[in-house]
């Protein structure tokens, strides 16, 4: 007897749910919003880009899930949901079992993220034995693979090296081993190939591509880069000052975006015909301090009017298709238009 | 690295020859030995024999110079108030001090970088705020009168602890040590506490502020993201990258214990080379002064080329070509 064909969504519980995540920079003056209502979903295998500019709260939003937010800022409210199980408020020490195992984390500055002072191996090894009970032999040899496996040439030798007798490059193809390690379900990458030049850049994004459809693992890929998202993800969210204003599957939300941010940002991309020139946004986004209420947009959009004052809803990005993913402005559809 | 441990030693016997001469010029201005050596009493004839006995006839370029020549083979010149080779004296008196400098850096680098990392890892705890005030304190209380009031408080009112001398010694390796017996220890307890204060608070201010400086870097950060425990992270990433700038100032620190401890010598009745050297220097007993001096010289150039051999351990990006134009990071 055949199973009826099941719906492209799968009954399982999304590996990561992110709902009306809040949180806070502790000041002088009172606590600052850094995150709020950051809600998204994320399944086994698939890859979200979380887009924005900087201090759009990105980098928070990952830290947030982590449980990494340093003080003075913290998570003020919302849930994080990893394969069913609440990470806000997690004991310290469950964290810990979670992070670089379950979920792995790769950084923006390769230059910055490995110790200067201990070698490669060392700093392999020690996440091996932070999670998996073997012995310094056996450590070593997942060491040595996991290298292998991200195309370090001479993995054996790589060992010994201290990061700074590495390029740039390799030097995050180690990071990206690191993460690989203990085959997570989850991997947050914070911009890693911001800093690579643009043949590195490709080629990373396609092997990370490649490894990941292999086991099915999740990517939370955060980037100011709209470009390589079009290439990586999935889907795509777009945040602005600290809120996500418009989600949904990559290449609908790239060819129609319907947020005027959205918008702006794929304007202001470089593509079509050599010459034509390239629309930026008007103004800067604002500090933490000074963020606007209602719709932080407001102050640079072109067809804000009266009504953004107030918070904006959420609706359908298109009217009717389901799938099709939500925006958060009062006037859809009318920046498109323009 | 043979190039750069050559040329070490010539920077330092170059500091060695302008420091002798130094001494000599200057105690020539201090006074005449011979008003001191001579009784009170002697005559014009006596004077003369004894201001010829110790070579002090002659004029001081003349002095000089023989110094020099014998000091090549390795002689120093003899005391003019024992009568022995001066370099001796002031070797004897060497472990008294060493013992006491070794202690007092033990405890200054034990309490230093542990206080010190609290005080990083936790800058808004109040027991970081009281540490940090404890260190203004220690920093600027002057060495003397905290032993003298530690005499005071732990020797005359408490009586816990012995305020004077070395105690019981034991043997090894031919000289006198006061650390392997429990009265020796407790001989030290007071005047290496004394000499540690300082640095207690010396080092656990660096360590804070180093700590503060990369707990927040990115690869403290990623240590963490790695699921690495809080042991490894602090005990590993951090006190590692922090090491340097410590490791300078205990070197420092201990050459500047045994080349200045006079003080707490002084007080503490301590037989070391400190106490020597201010006798010496009362009587202007030039010989003890310059071996002394000259001792230590060696161990300021020693002490500093083992801290830079251990930068190099430390952190793999200081190569030799670094330390040899002296250009640090």
């Amino acid at each position: 007897m055949s199973a009826p064909p099941s719906p492209a969504p799968s009954p399982l519980p999304p590996l990561l749910e992110v709902q009306a995540l809040r949180a806070e920079l502790a000041t002088r003056g009172g606590p600052l919003n850094m995150l709020d209502d950051v809600s998204f979903t994320l399944g086994h295998g698939r890859v979200l880009a979380l887009v924005g500019e900087s201090g759009s709260g990105k980098s928070a939003t990952a830290f947030s899930i982590m449980g990494l937010l340093d003080p003075p800022a913290r998570v003020a409210g919302g849930s994080v949901r990893f394969a069913g199980r609440e990470l806000v408020g997690l004991a310290e020490a469950e964290m810990r079992r979670l992070r670089g195992n379950r979920i792995a984390m790769i950084f923006q500055d390769p230059m910055m993220t490995l110790n200067p002072v201990l070698t490669i191996g060392a700093q392999i090894v020690e996440t091996v034995l932070a999670h998996a009970p073997v012995g310094r032999a056996e450590a070593r040899r997942r060491a040595r693979d996991v290298l292998g496996r991200v195309g370090v040439p001479g993995p054996e030798e790589r060992l010994a090296c201290h990061p700074h007798q590495l390029s740039g490059g390799l030097r995050q193809r180690v990071a990206i081993a690191i993460a690989l390690l203990h085959q997570p379900d989850l991997i947050i990458a914070d911009e890693p190939t911001t800093a690579l030049d643009a043949t590195i850049q490709a080629q990373i994004l396609r092997e990370v591509r490649a490894l990941v459809t292999e086991r099915r693992t999740a990517l939370l890929w955060i980037t100011h880069d709209l470009s390589v998202a079009e290439q990586l993800a999935d889907d795509i969210a777009v945040m602005y000052a600290g809120r996500i204003v418009e989600r949904g599957p990559a290449t609908a939300l790239l060819r129609q975006p319907i947020h005027p941010y959205t918008a702006g940002l794929i304007a202001s991309l470089p593509r079509g015909r050599r010459g034509s020139r390239l629309t930026p946004i008007p103004g800067l986004p604002p500090t933490l301090a000074s963020r606007p209420s209602g719709c932080a947009f407001r102050p640079r959009c072109g067809v804000a009017g009266p009504a953004c004052a107030a918070d904006p809803p959420w609706r359908d990005r298109l009217a009717g298709s389901a799938p099709g993913g939500a925006v958060r402005c009062v006037n859809p559809g009318q920046a498109v238009a323009a | 690295m043979l190039a750069w441990m050559l040329r070490r030693s010539f920077q330092a016997g170059l500091v060695v020859l302008a420091m002798t001469l130094l001494v000599f010029a200057g105690l020539h201005v201090a006074g005449n030995p011979v008003d001191i050596l001579v009784p009170p009493d002697a005559d014009a004839a006596e004077r003369a024999r004894i201001a010829a006995a110790f070579g002090l006839d002659r004029p001081l370029w003349r002095q000089y110079l023989l110094f020099l020549e014998r000091a090549t083979q390795g002689d120093l010149g003899r005391s003019f108030i024992y009568n022995r080779p001066a370099l001796s004296l002031v070797f004897e008196r060497l472990p008294a001090t060493l013992e006491l400098s070794v202690l007092a850096l033990l405890i200054a680098a034990g309490f230093g970088i542990s206080l010190g990392l609290f005080a990083g890892l936790r800058p808004q705890a109040l027991l970081s705020r009281l540490i940090m005030a404890g260190s203004v304190v220690g920093l600027s209380l002057p060495t003397f009168w905290v032993g003298l009031m530690l005499v005071v408080g732990f020797s005359v009112r408490l009586g816990w602890l012995p305020s004077s001398g070395r105690g019981d010694t034991l043997a090894l390796l031919g000289v006198d040590w006061s650390f392997p017996t429990l009265d020796g220890l407790r001989h030290l307890a007071l005047p290496a506490a004394n000499l540690a204060l300082f640095k207690v608070a010396l080092i656990l201010r660096l360590t804070r502020a180093g700590v503060r400086e990369v707990v927040h870097l990115d690869y403290v950060r990623f240590a963490r993201a790695r699921g690495l425990a809080p042991s490894r992270v602090v005990g590993v990433h951090i006190l590692r990258a922090i090491m340097i700038p410590i490791v300078t100032v205990i070197g420092l620190e201990f050459c500047s214990t045994i080349a200045f401890s006079m003080v707490t010598e002084s007080i503490f009745a301590w037989p070391g080379m400190g106490r020597l050297m201010i006798e010496s220097i009362q009587v202007l007993d030039r010989p003890v002064i310059v071996a002394y001096l000259v001792a230590v010289v060696l161990l300021f150039v020693t002490v500093n080329l083992l801290a830079d051999l251990l930068y190099r351990l430390l952190d793999p990006r200081v190569g030799p070509a670094d330390a040899a134009t002296g250009a640090g990071r």
